[in-house]
């Protein structure tokens, strides 16, 4: 333990404490005065990350906290910034990382919007991280903690699985990427293009609920009970709700019609038959 | 092949100049009572060795991170490996490798012969350069493989026949991005370009019977050398400002979508099992099409007091896509002596365009322990497209406006209370299904008593209700989602923690049908679904080297379109031995019963897992 503080002042040392520090703050080093339980912080990930620019170690400790002079003078919780205080801390977070492009700029997310902060997901850096960048647990447990919807689909029979693991949620999902619904890593069904690129399109004849609704009107992709992740058990009855008016010869008596797939088997679009008889 | 190569990583990893690495691997074996094959379309897990985890990180001058990851070779449906270097402020260079094995037989359901065995094999490269003061550099590269068997219906000689299809697709995609770094505005530009590749190579599936019925007509044979292939250059800009009570968000992405397919194709039927001769459909086809994409965003939140935002935003979505196909259609009568051909030309077209503008308006007040949130949107989706020359021109315009309201109540760290409604009206349907109003009503409870950031106890309750609806006179849909769950954790500083959930969702959902024949005759599509699920999962410290690590969830569907339920559970116990080894018992269980479709399995996995950090 004094051998790491000692490691970590020479570190500090060459930053010369006090010189550019904006008003009020007193630098790292006068932190660790007091703080000798933060030993071990020079081995986290937060802190390598930084220990490469210039004056930022001295900088680390109020960089997040805040200016640390009346803490100093005053050594209680109501003058310095903690973990409890999630949302002030997290903007302190953009500090840094505002040249991260799109992770900089909360203001239109969802999540932002709906008052979660950094801190909620990251880990502050003190520790060492359960998972990459930095998260408090692994995917998908982290996000499921709040997505508990999520949590009940990936449960199902026919999901996005890794074997006996639910895919993980950044796969389709950006969580700092503003502007795309429901967070998604591209526009609409472009992130399920992703891997299923040849039901994109374009076909010569489409499928307009396809282009129109995109693959979630006909599919639930977090899961499903039933097979290919559809929102229906038949297919014809999923097919029917939209297809009423099936022309005569389609006998809905019988068990063939009932199999719309059997013979509109390219259901995502047909480069050879209006009718999406064959792809 | 697998084998080797993990037993030359067991062996070799921990010679390199390892730092903070480890490698597992481990051996599973595995009962399987029931439907193996339904089995292998839910998880995909099979017996034998496999990779469970390796990651090396090695000490390499000049770079301050050089890490390679691997997990999931063998006998696992999911294999993916990683290379990633770093030299901070400098350079990122990435390397992913992944491959993903789906297998699905209809055999067990009633999906008209649809069968696949096939992979998804994906490269993705990116490398990112940092050096510059102003601008940051980033280079990608993704490139996608499909492979394997797919079996597929189709519509061929007066019946539905099988075509079982050897897949050969391919997909790349490139891309450069610019990002600046020292301007006031963040501006980020991608430039991607993609191309997609399909051949086809078909035989005649189910040995050219028809599918599910007695036909004396036999599919003999399949040519299919048909091509398609889609090129799209893609550009992508966003743009972010701020300042302390400002921020501008723009987003922009536009797409072109360049389709060529080629059709040199025939089916072969034997009359009568070709005793009375052979009918040929042979098409020479050539198809193209052009989609085009455009989406455009801004997004702008002001703090007007300390207390209060507002934001506003604006996106619109462009969609249009106009294909062509022609060339020649033909039959050939093949007699004993003779044969006949009938030629029909193909001109045939389709078009598609969708339109889409929503504006939103949100307010959020935000004061000690309350935030609220009231939100308004107005969005218009104009739909038209043509399906071929012989379908009609639809087109319909649906504009739909919509408020949200949520409260947050967090009086302290420990407990919050979280309210939310959404309400959406829609001028009209544009497919059946569409509702005219929505209703969506949220709320959560959540309490934490915690001690650190992690530790602790938490209590999570939540439930929603969600309507739809639309017309009498319409389809008279009627869709609820009724939503509530209940999650209990805790964890102690040392990591070892406990979860318990129990969740339910009960959809039910009627619309109206309408079939001509036999009779004209109305009815109702009904789907009703009641999902439970309920589990725990654990982690517990046993002594300094030992943990136990066990999970168990059971899911059931009680509605009552398609009842099924599904247990899984797994244990394992990890022990660290001397000299940084670390073995692990594991056992797992699967258990699926379908009384529908009379399907059931119970499968065992377990094994054994040995590992080394180093």
């Amino acid at each position: 333990m004094f051998v790491t503080q000692i490691f970590l002042l020479i570190l500090l040392l060459p930053a010369e404490p006090g010189d550019d520090l904006p008003e009020n703050w007193i630098g790292a080093e006068a932190c660790m005065e007091c703080h000798d339980d933060m030993v071990g912080y020079e081995t986290m990930p937060h802190f390598k990350a930084i220990a490469h620019k210039a004056n930022m170690l001295e900088r680390s400790c109020e960089t997040c906290h805040g200016a640390g002079f009346d803490h100093e003078e005053d050594a209680t919780l109501e003058n310095i910034l903690t973990v409890a205080q999630k949302e002030q801390i997290s903007n302190n977070c953009r500090e840094c990382h505002k040249d991260h492009g799109r992770d900089a700029f909360p203001s239109t997310e969802d999540h932002k919007a709906a008052g979660v902060s950094c801190l909620e997901c990251h880990g502050s850096g003190h520790k060492h991280a359960l998972s990459e960048p930095m998260l408090n647990k692994e995917q998908p447990e982290l996000c499921i903690s709040c997505h508990r919807e999520q949590m009940v689909a990936f449960s199902m029979p026919y999901t996005h699985r890794d074997g006996n693991k639910p895919m993980a949620c950044t796969s389709c999902h950006a969580t700092h990427q503003p502007g795309q619904q429901d967070l998604l890593a591209a526009p609409g069904s472009s992130a399920c293009a992703e891997c299923h690129r040849e039901k994109s399109g374009p076909f010569v004849f489409s499928h307009a609920p396809r282009e129109a609704e995109e693959c979630a009107s006909c599919h639930s992709p977090h899961g499903s009970p039933n097979p290919f992740m559809l929102t229906r058990a038949q297919s014809s009855q999923l097919c029917l709700e939209c297809h009423a008016d099936t022309p005569l010869f389609h006998d809905m008596s019988q068990s063939r019609f009932n199999a719309c797939t059997s013979c509109h088997s390219a259901v995502h679009g047909s480069n050879t038959n209006p009718h999406l008889l064959e792809e | 092949m697998a084998k080797s190569v993990l037993t030359f990583l067991l062996l070799v990893a921990p010679m390199l100049m390892a730092q903070e690495s480890r490698l597992n691997l481990g051996y599973a074996s595995m009962d399987t009572d029931g439907e193996a094959t339904l089995f292998a379309n839910h998880f995909g897990l099979e017996d034998g060795l496999f990779l469970e985890d390796f990651s090396l990180n090695l000490a390499v001058k000049s770079v301050d991170l050089f890490r390679f990851q691997a997990q999931g070779f063998g006998a696992e449906p999911y294999q993916r490996a990683g290379l990633r270097i770093e030299r901070k402020g400098t350079i990122r260079f990435n390397l992913d490798y992944s491959k993903r094995e789906h297998f699905f037989s209809s055999s067990v359901y009633n999906l008209g012969g649809s069968n696949g065995d096939w992979a998804i094999t994906r490269w993705k490269g990116s490398f990112l350069y940092d050096g510059f003061e102003a601008v940051r550099l980033k280079l990608r590269a993704n490139s996608k493989k499909r492979d394997g068997l797919l079996s597929r219906p189709f519509f061929g000689l007066g019946e539905s026949y099988v075509a079982d299809h050897t897949l050969d697709e391919s997909w790349q995609e490139y891309g450069l991005m610019l990002e600046t770094r020292t301007l006031p505005v963040h501006l980020t530009v991608e430039q991607l370009a993609s191309s997609l590749k399909r051949t086809w190579r078909s035989v005649p599936g189910n040995d050219g019977q028809a599918l599910g019925r007695e036909d004396e007509d036999i599919l003999t044979q399949i040519n299919s050398p048909g091509q398609d292939k889609v090129t799209s250059p893609a550009t992508r800009v966003s743009l972010d400002w701020h300042n302390n009570r400002v921020e501008v968000t723009a987003f922009g992405f536009w797409r072109q979508d360049r389709l060529k397919t080629r059709r040199d194709e025939s089916q072969t039927y034997g009359l009568v099992g070709g005793q009375v001769g052979h009918v040929a459909f042979r098409n020479e086809l050539d198809g193209k099409g052009d989609g085009d994409t455009e989406i455009t965003k801004l997004a702008m939140a002001f703090k007007l007091t300390p207390r209060v935002t507002f934001k506003l935003a604006g996106m619109s979505r462009d969609r249009s896509i106009d294909t062509r196909l022609d060339g020649l259609a033909m039959v050939d009568l093949i007699g004993r002596e003779s044969t006949i051909t009938l030629e029909e030309d193909i001109s045939n077209l389709g078009t598609l365009d969708r339109t889409e503008t929503d504006l939103a308006a949100e307010a959020i007040y935000s004061h000690g322990s309350i935030r609220l949130r009231a939100g308004f949107r107005d969005e218009r989706r104009k739909l038209s497209w043509q399906q071929s020359v012989d379908a009609g021109t639809y087109s319909e315009t649906r504009d739909a406006d919509g408020w949200n309201l949520n409260a947050r109540f967090r009086p302290n760290r420990a407990f919050s209370a979280w309210l939310g409604w959404d309400k959406g009206t829609f001028s009209k349907k544009i497919f059946r299904t569409d509702p005219r109003s929505s209703d969506r009503y949220q709320a959560k409870v959540r309490w934490r008593a915690r001690s650190g950031q992690l530790e602790g106890l938490s209590c999570t309750l939540q439930s929603s209700r969600e309507e739809a609806d639309n017309r009498d006179d319409e389809v008279n849909l009627k869709r609820v989602v009724r939503n509530s769950g209940l999650t209990l954790a805790y964890q102690n500083k040392l990591g070892s923690y406990v979860s318990l959930w129990l969740n339910r969702i009960d959809l039910e959902s009627d619309v109206s049908t309408l079939f001509y024949a036999p009779q004209l005759q109305t009815g109702a599509s009904r789907y009703d679904s009641d999902l439970l699920q309920l589990g725990a999962r654990g982690s517990f410290s046993l002594s300094e080297r030992a943990r136990l690590i066990a999970g168990f969830s059971r899911f059931e569907d009680r509605g009552d379109s398609y009842p099924l339920d599904l247990n899984q559970s797994d244990v394992r116990f990890e022990m660290d031995a001397p000299g940084s080894f670390q073995w692990a018992l594991f056992l797992q269980n699967w258990s699926y019963n379908n009384p529908v479709d009379t399907l059931t399995y119970d499968v065992e996995r377990y094994g054994f897992s040995l590992g080394r950090r180093f």
